[in-house]
C-alpha cells in the first residue's frame, strides 16, 4: 500500500504494453534455456565412452558392421551437423528411432507416456493445492493452537519420508497389508487415458499429494499470516468489516501470487518425483519410460525424454508467471 | 559525511554487522532442534558403530530368503537370505557419506559461484547465473539420471551428480546474501582502504552470508538423502550387493507381504535420519528468522 504511481502515466495502454513486452522477453528467455538444455544433453551423450553402434549391435558385432552402422547413423559427421540434424528433427516432430526392439519412432513412445505423466501430475496438483490452501488458512487463523502444532509436526514428518517410502507404506496399508482396497501396481491398458482408471491411479496420485502438501501448506500459512498482519487488514478491522469478509476479500486474494508461484514449483517437483513413483507403481509414464530406456541403453529415447521434461518445466513456469501477472497487476513491473 | 566519520573513528569502532554467532545454540534452544539433534546423533552413532556390533556379515546367507524374524535374524532375512539387521547396521555410513559429500560439494561450489557472481555483478554475474539456469531447467532427478546413463550407475557418480544439481539453488542463496552485504558501507570502507577483492570476499563477505547458507545446507542435506535413496531404489545408484538402505528396499520389495521387516526397517532408518536432519534444519531456519 502507499505505492502510488511513481511516475505520471501518460497512457492507459502502457501497463498492457509493458506486460506484453515482459511476456515476450520471458518466453524468449525460456526458449533460450531450452536450447541450452538440448546442447547440454547432446554434448553429454557425445561424451559417453561407449560407441553407440556397439551398443545397438552388441558385443559380438563384426567391425565392418559397426563401421557401416556408424555411417548410417551419421556418427562420422561433424558434431555441429549432428546437433543441428537432431534439433531440426525435433522441431519437425521427428524424434528419431528407438535403438531397442522394433525400432519404433521415439515420438510414438514418448507422446502417450507424457500424456499419462501429465495426467498424474495434474491430478496431484488438483487435489494438493486446494487441500494446502484449506490447511494453510486454518493453521494461520488458529495460529499456535493445538491444531496448528499438530499439523506442523505431521507435515514435517511427512516431508521427512522419501516419496518411494511413502508409496510403500501406502501399499502396505491400503493394498496388501491391512486393507485390500487399491491395486499396488497401476495396470493401465496401453493407449487408454489413465483418467478412466481411478482405482489404478489412486495410490500414485495420493503419494504425489502427500509429498507436495507439507511445502505448500507452510507456504499458504506464512503468506496468510503476513496478509492478516498487514496494515490493510488492520484498517478493515478498524472499519468494522466482518472477519469472513476480511478473510475472503482482503487477506486471501493477497496470498495469490506467492501461492501460485509455490504451486508451480510443487507441480514441477511432482514431475521430477514421478520418475521414482512411476517406477514404484509400474505406471506407464515418461519417468518409467526413461528408466526402461536407460536399462536397455536406448539413448535417443533417453535424450528425448530429458528434453520433454525440460519443455514441460518451461511450460509450467510460464503458465504460473502468466497467472501471477493476471492475479496481481503490481507484478507486471516487478520482474 | 559518512567517509569522514569512518576515517575519524577507524575500523575498530565500525558498527559490526549482525554476525549472529550462536546460530546453532539458538537453534538448540528450541524443542524441535534438540529432538532433531538427538535423533540425528542416535542414527549416526548406530551407523558408525554398526559394522562392529552387527551379529552377521552383511553379505552372508544365514537364513532362508524372506525368513521372518527369529532368534538368529532379529529383523528376519532379505530376498537372498541375508540378515536384515546386519545389513542395516553396515549400510548406514554409506548413505551418510554419500549425502554429506554431495551436500558439502554443492555448498563449496555453490558458495564460491554465488559469492563471485554477487560481488562481481555485471557480465560475470550474468554468465554464471545463466549457466546455472540451464541446470535448473531440468528436474533434479532427471538430470542425475542423465549423468548416470552417460557415465554409469555407481555410488560415486550418484554422489557427484547429486552435488551438481544442488549447486544452482545454493549459488542463488549465496548471491542474494552477498548482494545485500556488498551495498553495506563497511564493504565500501574495506574497498577504500585497499583490501584485495579476494581478501574482501573471504574476510568480510563470507562470514556474513553463513546464516542463510547454514539454513540452505540443512535443507539440501535433507533433500540429498531423499534423492540418493530414491535413485538407488530404482536401481541406478549403489549397486548390489552393497547394503545401502534405498537399494535394500528395492531388493526385498517382492517379499513385502511375507517379510515386511526387510522393507520397513530400512525405510524407518531413512525416515529417522531425515527427520533428525529436517528438525535441526527447521530449528536453524527459525533461529535465523526465516520463518515467523
Amino acid at each position: 500500500m502507499g505505492s502510488g504511481p511513481a511516475i505520471a502515466t501518460p497512457s492507459r495502454l502502457q501497463p498492457v504494453r509493458r506486460a506484453a513486452g515482459w511476456l515476450i522477453r520471458r518466453v524468449a528467455g525460456s526458449l533460450l534455456a531450452l536450447a541450452a538444455v538440448t546442447i547440454m544433453v547432446f554434448l553429454a551423450f557425445k561424451a559417453m565412452p561407449e560407441d553407440p553402434a556397439q551398443i545397438i549391435l552388441g558385443e559380438m558385432a563384426r567391425p565392418e558392421a559397426i563401421a557401416d552402422l556408424r555411417e548410417k547413423l551419421g556418427l562420422d559427421r561433424p558434431l555441429v551437423t549432428q546437433y543441428l540434424e537432431w534439433v531440426g528433427g525435433m522441431l519437425r516432430g521427428d524424434l528419431g528411432r528407438s535403438w531397442a526392439g522394433a525400432a519404433l519412432p521415439v515420438g510414438e513412445l514418448v507422446g502417450p507416456a507424457l500424456v499419462n505423466s501429465l495426467v498424474l501430475v495434474a491430478l496431484g496438483s488438483l487435489f494438493a493445492i486446494p487441500l494446502a490452501v484449506l490447511l494453510g488458512v486454518l493453521t494461520a487463523l488458529w495460529r499456535n493452537s493445538l491444531f496448528d502444532h499438530l499439523a506442523d509436526y505431521t507435515l514435517l514428518g511427512m516431508s521427512s519420508i522419501p516419496e518411494f517410502a511413502k508409496g510403500i507404506f501406502l501399499v502396505l496399508l491400503l493394498s496388501i497389508g491391512l486393507f485390500n482396497l487399491l491395486p499396488a501396481a497401476a495396470m493401465i491398458p496401453p493407449g487408454e487415458l489413465p483418467l478412466w482408471y481411478p482405482a489404478q491411479i489412486a495410490l500414485p496420485v495420493l503419494v504425489l499429494v502427500l509429498s507436495a502438501l507439507p511445502y505448500l501448506t507452510r507456504l499458504v500459512r506464512s503468506s496468510m499470516i503476513d496478509a492478516l498482519n498487514s496494515e490493510y487488514v488492520q484498517m478493515a478491522r478498524l472499519k468494522g468489516v466482518s472477519e469472513a469478509r476480511i478473510l475472503f476479500r482482503h487477506a486471501l486474494p493477497n496470498t495469490a501470487a506467492p501461492v501460485i508461484q509455490g504451486a508451480a514449483l510443487s507441480t514441477a517437483l511432482m514431475l521430477g518425483g514421478s520418475v521414482v513413483i512411476e517406477n514404484l507403481f509400474r505406471y506407464p509414464g515418461v519417468g518409467a519410460l526413461m528408466t526402461d530406456a536407460m536399462t536397455s541403453r536406448d539413448l535417443p529415447l533417453v535424450q528425448a525424454v530429458i528434453v520433454s521434461f525440460a519443455a514441460c518445466y518451461m511450460v509450467i513456469n510460464l503458465i504460473a508467471d502468466v497467472l501471477i501477472l493476471y492475479a496481481n497487476p503490481q507484478y507486471r513491473s516487478a520482474r | 559525511m559518512i567517509e569522514e566519520q569512518l576515517l575519524a573513528t577507524g575500523p575498530a569502532d565500525l558498527p559490526v554487522p549482525a554476525q549472529r554467532p550462536g546460530l546453532l545454540r539458538r537453534a538448540l534452544r528450541q524443542t524441535r532442534g534438540r529432538i532433531g539433534l538427538g535423533v540425528l546423533l542416535a542414527v549416526v552413532a548406530l551407523s558408525v558403530a554398526g559394522p562392529w556390533i552387527a551379529p552377521h556379515s552383511p553379505y552372508d546367507f544365514v537364513a532362508m530368503p524372506f525368513q521372518p524374524p527369529d532368534a538368529v535374524t532379529w529383523l528376519g532375512a532379505d530376498n537372498m537370505g541375508r540378515d536384515v539387521l546386519s545389513r542395516i547396521l553396515n549400510g548406514g555410513w554409506i548413505l551418510m557419506t554419500m549425502a554429506l559429500s554431495a551436500t558439502a560439494l554443492a555448498m563449496l561450489a555453490g558458495t564460491v559461484l554465488g559469492l563471485v557472481a554477487g560481488y562481481a555483478g555485471g557480465r560475470t554475474d550474468a554468465v554464471i547465473m545463466r549457466l546455472l539456469d540451464v541446470v535448473l531447467a531440468v528436474p533434479e532427478r532427471v538430470l542425475v539420471l542423465m549423468f548416470v546413463s552417460v557415465i554409469g550407475a555407481n555410488q560415486v557418480i550418484l554422489t557427484l551428480a547429486t552435488g551438481l544439481v544442488f549447486i544452482p539453488s545454493i549459488a542463488r542463496t549465496a548471491r542474494a546474501a552477498t548482494m545485500d552485504i556488498v551495498r553495506n558501507e563497511y564493504v565500501e570502507y574495506a574497498e577504500a582502504i585497499g583490501m584485495s577483492r579476494w581478501q574482501l570476499l573471504r574476510d568480510e563477505i563470507l562470514p556474513n552470508v553463513t546464516t542463510p547458507l547454514m539454513v540452505e545446507a540443512g535443507f539440501r542435506l535433507t533433500w540429498s538423502i531423499g534423492l540418493i535413496t530414491g535413485i538407488s531404489f530404482i536401481g541406478f545408484g549403489t549397486q548390489p550387493p552393497t547394503p545401502e538402505w534405498g537399494l535394500m528396499i528395492n531388493e526385498s520389495r517382492d517379499g513385502l507381504l511375507f517379510q515386511p521387516w526387510a522393507v520397513v526397517a530400512p525405510i524407518l532408518c531413512i525416515a529417522a535420519f531425515v527427520i533428525g536432519v529436517n528438525l535441526l534444519a527447521d530449528a536453524i531456519a527459525r533461529a535465523a528468522g526465516r520463518t515467523e
